[in-house]
């Protein structure tokens, strides 16, 4: 607990003296973030390896390349995100000086995830930073190397005092969550959501909580099933699954659950070979406790795919269940593992009632060849994204905000969002001290004329 | 759990999807704006009964400023509501990516007592702007506002999607044991951390508009009589029951000095000799908050007024002076009639004053030297911020008005209301063709399809201009 509010003090001391708030100073630290990727790139792709059996490209193209976009976009756009804005004013302000400036908030928390372990805690640092906070990088002690590799080479790139990294577990987290933060951006899961959002309320802190939940996927008859299945395929299984905007279950009319399920079958064959286990490509799964949770949720399905499994190595091959009922339990949790259920609707009324029956998603999918329905779709639910036509790909647009909305989460951020999420916007109204009379209206002692005015 | 059917059958309505269309909405808000208009006396009635607020001040902040904010929906409703387009980069040149503004659900707003009427309505209006259905509390503080609202305004609109629900500190804590979809509150920071409790069981989003003690610093250089009726007018409005009253004065001894008569004079000419007579000066609203305010008046020594009666609930506009930092008024908000002056050497002493306390609402500065103002603005953080006036930048339906840190979360007026009641969706919609087009994203995977992938989705760096 100490040591927390020492560190906390600290990056305090150090934004409360100033000098993180000045444009160059931002400037700098996002080139030496550039810096840091460029050099440490070989560090940063073996700890993904290490703790998720990434492959080289997987994990330069899901964790390093994203990091890098948000760095571009921010150092490009920062002097004219920082501008103060003028605002309207109205008749009785009409000599007066009226906007808005974004500010930063002072000392923010992010706290990171397993699943894309670097990109999860670097993304939101570019915005704190470029939002000219002190920030606290709390990584996920699950994915250990990459945590032990960020303490150690942030500080290297970074000043140490305002943008220190905590590393540990629970108690060291929650020791971290006592201390009074002017943001906290948390990635994971509900529950935990809850215990972030509960700790910030003792001290009026704004949050981001970027959570999870099932996101379904919904597939039209009318679609070309042959690409539809690819780009499900391909969402689905990346990262074996670990993915908060995985399509986590597929809605779909009962004629063509076979036809689904052989075009993903064909796709898995195309994308990891014969022998899955064997291919440089397909991840595994973080640790055993999820391992165990994961293949629980076979237990009593109809197994269409797959269902092959080593405890060893923590490998689930990519599944697919058919015939699911909406009881069962792989139906009741946030999956983030390969195994993909498959519901049948008969209609896309059936569809749009189930989704709205149960909490709202991180994202929606929907599949079709009709735009009046896919219309329809995103009129008649609520998500916190939602994409017609592909899977993950509104990750990659930094314009969209990315976040939650009800259980899934609450908050936004990827490019300028984060920005702004790590900002507030002071509101200013300079007036004269002449032009008194101009007032004389509005004090008292008032009298009927002065009301009508 | 006595409002689940409430809350249920609200979210029912809304799922139906009732809310949604551009009509409906228009059609409640000028609901609204009849209601404003139609009961506009018992308006006036009510909070003149309530806290003894005088006619201009109810009619100026109660219902002009609502309906300011009425118009500002009305006017631009069908443009807040437009998905908003966002930049694509290669790979999705083709494909729609825009920003829909989803309304949340069910909402829940909570007023405080003090503006009890704007407080209540001008959320409301960004609410149902948004789209959603919405469970509104007014105070129970100020009893006949709460009856005209809870008896008169059901009529005026949709009785399927919004209701008033009277309550209680006891109610109320049952009502926050239901999900709600966003919560609105307007109150003191220790029940705005209950609220935040409560919600996050929930994981609701809140908006809180709280307060804190809003400094107000007056340089040597200025025009003393000017600054003494703007800092007298903002502090006795509402008998001080405002939240972005200026809670206390910080000047130089000589300063002060001048101040006084200047302050006096003021007084005077807005009161008359004596202001218990004068029908524009209010009255605290209920004995707790008379008793609670009337206590602060032990602090210092009293300069001007300082007369009180417990009958009336009239505490008399009254400047304190000799006050320590740590003397009891100078621990709380004061939201009452009282203006205690501290006295600092200079501006730097005045400015580290107020960064060593919570970030307030606002920070008010008078100065004719704009250098000074500026350095006020530069070096202190809060909601807002009022160069040589006080409470006139909410009057803007263009200036975002909230906290920060404890002075709360979250921002609204105007389009900010809209925004605040509205889920920002991000919505990708792709073309199912041109699947060619993503085979390198595909495994298996290669050096070669990194490269391509990087060229497709990477910003590139604007080339930097040497002339600018």
């Amino acid at each position: 607990m100490e040591r927390m509010q020492q560190v906390v003090g600290r990056a305090r001391a150090a934004f409360n003296s100033g000098r993180c708030r000045s444009l160059e100073f931002r400037m700098q630290q996002l080139k030496a973030l550039e810096r840091m990727v460029q050099e440490k790139e070989k560090e940063i792709l073996a700890a993904l390896k290490a703790d998720l059996h990434k492959s080289r490209f997987k994990a330069y193209g899901q964790e390093i390349l994203i990091f890098l976009m948000e760095l571009t976009l921010a150092m490009d756009n920062l002097l004219s995100w920082m501008a103060p804005q003028l605002v309207q004013r109205s008749v009785l302000t009409m000599r007066d000086k009226t906007y808005t400036c974004p500010e930063p908030l002072g000392v923010v928390l992010i706290i990171g995830t397993w699943n894309y372990p670097f990109a999860i805690v670097m993304q939101p640092l570019v915005g704190a930073i470029a939002a000219g906070n002190a920030v606290v990088v709390k990584p996920s002690e699950v994915s250990e190397n990459t945590a032990r590799l960020v303490a150690e080479i942030l500080p290297q790139y970074l000043d140490p005092e305002l943008y220190p990294v905590v590393t540990g577990g629970v108690p060291e987290t929650t020791a971290l969550l006592a201390q009074r933060f002017d943001h906290i951006l948390y990635t994971g899961n509900s529950a935990v959501g809850k215990i972030v959002m509960a700790a910030a309320a003792k001290h009026l802190t704004p949050v981001t909580l970027e959570l999870g939940g099932k996101s379904p996927c919904y597939i039209d008859k009318d679609c070309d099933l042959a690409v539809a299945c690819r780009r499900i395929t391909w969402g689905k299984y990346m990262n074996c699954g670990q993915t908060c905007i995985a399509p986590d279950y597929i809605l779909c009319d009962p004629s063509i659950q076979s036809k689904v399920v052989e075009n993903i079958k064909a796709t898995l064959q195309e994308f990891y070979g014969e022998d899955v286990k064997s291919s440089p490509d397909y991840e595994r799964i973080i640790n055993k406790r999820h391992f165990k949770r994961i293949q629980s949720l076979l237990e009593g399905q109809k197994i269409a795919h797959g269902g092959e499994v080593d405890e060893a190595s923590c490998f689930i091959a990519p599944t697919i269940l058919t015939d699911v009922s909406p009881e069962s339990k792989v139906m009741e949790e946030e999956i983030f593992g390969p195994v993909l259920p498959i519901l049948t609707m008969k209609s896309v009324d059936e569809a749009i009632e189930f989704i709205n029956s149960r909490e709202k998603p991180l994202v929606l999918y929907v599949f079709s060849n009709n735009k009046k329905l896919i219309r329809r779709v995103i009129a008649e639910t609520s998500s916190g994204s939602v994409v017609a036509n592909d899977t993950l790909m509104h990750f990659l647009l930094l314009g969209l905000p990315f976040g939650g909305v009800g259980n899934s989460g609450m908050g936004a951020y990827h490019g300028k969002h984060s920005f702004e999420t790590f900002s507030y916007h002071r509101a200013y109204l300079i007036k004269d001290l002449k032009m008194e009379f101009v007032n004389n209206f509005r004090y008292p002692p008032q009298t009927q004329r002065k009301v009508d005015l | 759990n006595p409002y689940a059917g409430l809350v249920s059958h609200l979210r029912a309505t809304w799922l139906s999807g009732r809310t949604r269309p551009l009509e409906y909405r228009v059609a409640q808000l000028e609901a609204l704006g009849r209601f404003l208009d139609e009961k506009k006396q018992d308006i006036l009635e009510a909070t003149a009964l309530d806290m003894g607020k005088p006619p201009f001040e109810a009619e100026f902040s109660e219902i002009l400023l609502c309906k300011n904010e009425l118009h500002e929906t009305l006017n631009n409703l069908s443009h807040w509501m437009k998905d908003e387009p966002v930049e694509k980069n290669l790979v999705t040149k083709l494909d729609s990516a825009f920003i829909r503004k989803d309304p949340y659900g069910v909402v829940l707003i909570i007023a405080p007592w003090n503006y009890p009427i704007n407080l209540l309505l001008e959320p409301l209006i960004g609410a149902i702007a948004a789209g959603n259905c919405a469970i509104i509390k007014p105070s129970e503080m100020t009893k006949n506002t709460e009856r005209l609202v809870s008896e008169a305004l059901p009529s005026y609109l949709d009785k399927d999607c919004f209701a008033v629900v009277t309550a209680g500190v006891q109610e109320t804590t049952r009502l926050l044991e239901n999900k709600f979809d966003y919560i609105f509150f307007t109150g003191v920071p220790s029940v705005g951390r209950i609220i935040m409790t409560a919600a996050a069981k929930h994981l609701t989003p809140v908006t809180l508009e709280l307060g804190g003690k809003n400094p107000c610093y007056v340089s040597d250089t200025c025009q003393v009589q000017n600054v003494a009726r703007r800092v007298a007018w903002g502090r006795f409005f509402n008998a001080g029951q405002t939240c972005i009253a200026p809670d206390y004065v910080l000047c130089t001894l000589e300063m002060q000095e001048k101040l006084l008569p200047a302050l006096r004079e003021a007084i005077t000419e807005f009161y008359g000799p004596d202001p218990q007579k004068s029908p524009d000066f209010g009255r605290i609203v209920g004995d707790k908050q008379f008793q609670r305010v009337r206590a602060l008046l032990g602090s210092g020594r009293v300069a001007i007024g300082g007369q009180t009666d417990e009958k009336e609930r009239y505490i008399a506009p009254t400047v304190l002076v000799d006050l320590q930092p740590s003397d009891p008024i100078m621990q709380e908000e004061i939201f009452g009639p009282i203006l205690p002056i501290v006295t600092v050497a200079n501006v730097d002493e005045a400015i580290e004053f107020i960064t060593s306390r919570e970030r307030p609402l606002v920070v008010y500065a008078f100065s004719s030297n704009n250098k000074v103002v500026n350095q006020v603005l530069e070096r202190t953080s809060s909601g807002g911020f009022c160069g040589n006036d006080t409470l006139m930048h909410v009057t803007l339906t263009s200036l975002p008005f909230g906290g920060i840190g404890n002075s709360g979360l979250g921002r609204y007026h105007g389009k900010f209301t809209f925004e605040t009641f509205s889920h920002h969706r991000g919505c990708l919609h792709r073309n199912m063709g041109l699947e060619a087009l993503n085979t390198p994203r595909y495994p298996p995977y290669s050096q070669q399809k990194v490269t391509v992938v990087k060229a497709a989705s990477e910003v590139k760096r604007k080339a930097a201009c040497t002339l600018l």
